[in-house]
C-alpha cells in the first residue's frame, strides 16, 4: 500500500506543481487583482521580485517585514524575466481583496504542497535503497503528515475565494449585490449554527470510528469472521476481496 | 434563424427528474420512516439492508432536480430556493444524519443506538421539509420583480404543514411497498399493517389538498372546474380512484407482491400530474412561466448536450443496481 502510493505520488505531486504554474498563468489573465493579492504586489512592475514573507499592511498600501529574491516573482508568474506583474494600486481600494488573507492562505498551501514534495522524494529513495518499511522515523513523518492534505485544500479555496473578492463574478457581480434580498442575517446564523452543531456530531464520530479501526489494526478486522444475520457490513470489509465476506 | 424553443425539453428533463426522485429517494426515506417503528432488531436490520445498495443513487436526481433549475431556469431558482431556504437547510441537514448512519450503525447494530434514531428521525424530518416545500410551492411566493420579496419564515403555512406530514404519509406507503417486495414473513406483516395506515392518512390528505387548493386559488378553481375542463380532465381523478382501490386491495394481500409498491407509484404519479395541471404554465406560481424564467437558449442549447449524454448513463447503471439487488433481502448476506 504504501509503495503504490510512493509511486503514485511520484507522478501527481510533480503533476499538481505544474497544474499549479498553469492556474497562475490563467489568474494573471482572468483574475490580476487576485494574483496581485497572492504575491502582496503593490506597484506595477517588470522583474518583480518572489516575496517569500511579508506582513501586508491594507491602509498603507505596503509590506512590512519583506523577505524576497530579485526578479524570481516575474519569472514564476510569467515566464519571462522581463515580465509585467500589475500591483494592487491600479484598482480603487473598493475592488482590492483582503491582501493579508489571500497572501497567508496561499502560502499555507504551497508550503504543505513543498513538505509533500520533500515526503514523496525521501520516501522514495529509501525504497530505492529498500529501507522505506523499516524506518520508523519515515513512517511516522507520513503519519503526521497525512491530514496536512486537507489543511492545503481548505488554505486554497480560501486563497481563490477571499481573492476573489469583492467580485463573485470577477467584475461583473459583486459579492453585496449577489445576496438574497429576503435573507437576514438571522436567518443565516441560524442555518449556519445548525450546519455546526450537525459537524460537531458528525466528525468526532467518525474520527473515533476510524481510530478504532486503525487501532485494531488490519488482521483483527481479518479475524472477526464472516458478517451475520442481516447486520449491515462493516464498512472496510465490504470492500471485494476481502476475505471475511459471505457475500453472494 | 428560427431555433428549437428547448424549453419543453427542459421542463420533462426537470419534471421527470423531480418525479424520478420523488419516486426513488421516496420509497427509501419512507423505509427510514418505518424502520422506526419496526418490530426487532432482526427487521431493523433487514429493513436498512434492503435499501443499503441502492439508497445513496437515488439522490442523484435531487442533484439533477436542483442544478438543472439553477442552470435551465434561473429566475425561477433565484425566487424559490430562497423562499424555502430553512425547508432547504432542515432538509439536507436531516439527510446527513440519516445517511452517516448507514455506515455509523454497523458496530453496535444489536442496540438501539443514537444512529438508529439518526436514520428514522432523520427521514422523517427530510421528509417532512420536502413536504413543507411542496406545500409552499403550490401556494406561491411573494414576488418583487425579479427576487423573492416575503420572509424567510412565510413558507411555514397551515398548507404547507400539511403538504409536509401528507408527503411523511406518502413515503411511508411507498417504503411500505417496497418492503412487501423485498420481504417475506413477519417483516412483511409488519409493512402490510404499516401500509395500511399510511394509505389511509394519504387517502385523507389527497382529498383535503383537492378540496383545499381550488377554494384558496380561483386559477386552480377554474383550471379543473371551467366548461369544458372537466370533460377531459376527468380521467385524472379516475383513475387516482382506480389506483386507490388497488393499493387497498392489494396491501391486504389479494395481488402480488408487487402490486402495493406499483399502485403507490400510480397514486404518486396522478397527485404529480394534479399538481403539474393545476400549475401549469407557472414555474414560479402566478408569477412567471417556464419560458419568461428560462436562461438563455445557448445556455439551454449547450447544458442539453451534456445532460442528453449523462442521463443515458445514470438510468443504465441505476437500473443495473436493481437488477444486481433483485428478491428477497435474507437474513444470512447483506450488502453495505
Amino acid at each position: 500500500m504504501l509503495s503504490t502510493t510512493l509511486w503514485l505520488l511520484l507522478a501527481l505531486v510533480p503533476l499538481q506543481v505544474l497544474l499549479g504554474d498553469l492556474h497562475g498563468l490563467n489568474t494573471r489573465e482572468y483574475q490580476p487583482a487576485k494574483l496581485a493579492a497572492i504575491e502582496a504586489r503593490w506597484e506595477t512592475g517588470s522583474r518583480v521580485p518572489l516575496t517569500l514573507f511579508a506582513i501586508p499592511d491594507q491602509n498603507r498600501e505596503m509590506n512590512h517585514l519583506a523577505v524576497e529574491i530579485p526578479v524570481l516573482g516575474s519569472l514564476i508568474l510569467t515566464h519571462d524575466a522581463n515580465g509585467k506583474i500589475r500591483g494592487l494600486k491600479e484598482w480603487p481600494r473598493d475592488q482590492r481583496p483582503p491582501v493579508a488573507i489571500a497572501f497567508f492562505a496561499f502560502r499555507i498551501m504551497v508550503g504543505i504542497g513543498l513538505l509533500m514534495l520533500a515526503v514523496v522524494l525521501i520516501g522514495n529513495a529509501m525504497r530505492v535503497r529498500g529501507r522505506v518499511f523499516e524506518s520508523r522515523g519515515f513512517l511516522q513523518l507520513c503519519e503526521v503528515v497525512a491530514p496536512l492534505g486537507f489543511v492545503a485544500v481548505l488554505a486554497g479555496w480560501t486563497t481563490t475565494e477571499v481573492g476573489r473578492q469583492p467580485w463573485t463574478v470577477y467584475d461583473l457581480l459583486r459579492t453585496a449585490h449577489s445576496v438574497s434580498p429576503s435573507l437576514t442575517g438571522t436567518d443565516v446564523a441560524l442555518s449556519f449554527a445548525g450546519y455546526i452543531i450537525a459537524y460537531l456530531i458528525m466528525f468526532p464520530a467518525g474520527i473515533l470510528l476510524m481510530a478504532r479501526i486503525v487501532r485494531k489494526g488490519p488482521n483483527a478486522l481479518a479475524a472477526e469472521g464472516p458478517v451475520e444475520g442481516g447486520r449491515p457490513d462493516h464498512p472496510i470489509q465490504a470492500v471485494p476481496g476481502t476475505p471475511s465476506e459471505a457475500r453472494p | 434563424m428560427n431555433t428549437l424553443d428547448l424549453v419543453p425539453i427542459w421542463t420533462l428533463i426537470l419534471g421527470l427528474g423531480v418525479f424520478f426522485y420523488v419516486l426513488l429517494d421516496g420509497f427509501d426515506l419512507g423505509v427510514g420512516i418505518l424502520f422506526g417503528f419496526a418490530p426487532d432488531t432482526a427487521s431493523r436490520n433487514l429493513i436498512m439492508n434492503s435499501i443499503a445498495p441502492i439508497w445513496d443513487g437515488n439522490e442523484t436526481w435531487l442533484v439533477l432536480g436542483t442544478v438543472g433549475l439553477l442552470a435551465a431556469f434561473p429566475l425561477a431558482f433565484a425566487i424559490v430556493i430562497p423562499a424555502v431556504y430553512f425547508p432547504i437547510a432542515i432538509m439536507l441537514l436531516a439527510l446527513v444524519f440519516r445517511g452517516v448512519a448507514f455506515e455509523f450503525r454497523y458496530r453496535d447494530a444489536e442496540r438501539k443506538t443514537f444512529w438508529d434514531h439518526s436514520f428514522s428521525y432523520g427521514s422523517t424530518i427530510a421528509t417532512f421539509a420536502q413536504g413543507v416545500i411542496l406545500g409552499a410551492f403550490i401556494q406561491g411566493f411573494k414576488v418583487d420583480g425579479r427576487h423573492f420579496a416575503g420572509s424567510s419564515f412565510d413558507c411555514f403555512t397551515p398548507f404547507s404543514l400539511l403538504t409536509g406530514i401528507a408527503l411523511v404519509f406518502g413515503y411511508a406507503l411507498l417504503g411500505a411497498g417496497w418492503l412487501i417486495l423485498k420481504t417475506e414473513g413477519k417483516l412483511q406483516g409488519f409493512a402490510r399493517k404499516a401500509g395500511r395506515i399510511a394509505f389511509i392518512a394519504v387517502l385523507v390528505a389527497m382529498l383535503t389538498v383537492s378540496i383545499w387548493t381550488p377554494l384558496a386559488d380561483p386559477a386552480i378553481a377554474s383550471r379543473w372546474l371551467a366548461w369544458p375542463h372537466p370533460l377531459y380532465l376527468a380521467p385524472v381523478p379516475s383513475v387516482t380512484a382506480l389506483f386507490a382501490i388497488l393499493e387497498w386491495r392489494a396491501l391486504g394481500g389479494r395481488h402480488g407482491e408487487a402490486v402495493p409498491f406499483v399502485a403507490a407509484l400510480g397514486l404518486f404519479l396522478m397527485s404529480y400530474l394534479g399538481i403539474a395541471i393545476s400549475l401549469w404554465p407557472f414555474i414560479v406560481p402566478r408569477t412567471y412561466t417556464l419560458w419568461q424564467a428560462a436562461s438563455a437558449e445557448g445556455t439551454q442549447a449547450f447544458l442539453l448536450i451534456g445532460t442528453l449524454t449523462l442521463l443515458p448513463v445514470i438510468l443504465v447503471y441505476t437500473g443495473w443496481s436493481y437488477w444486481v439487488f433483485r428478491g428477497k433481502v435474507r437474513h444470512d448476506f447483506g450488502y453495505h
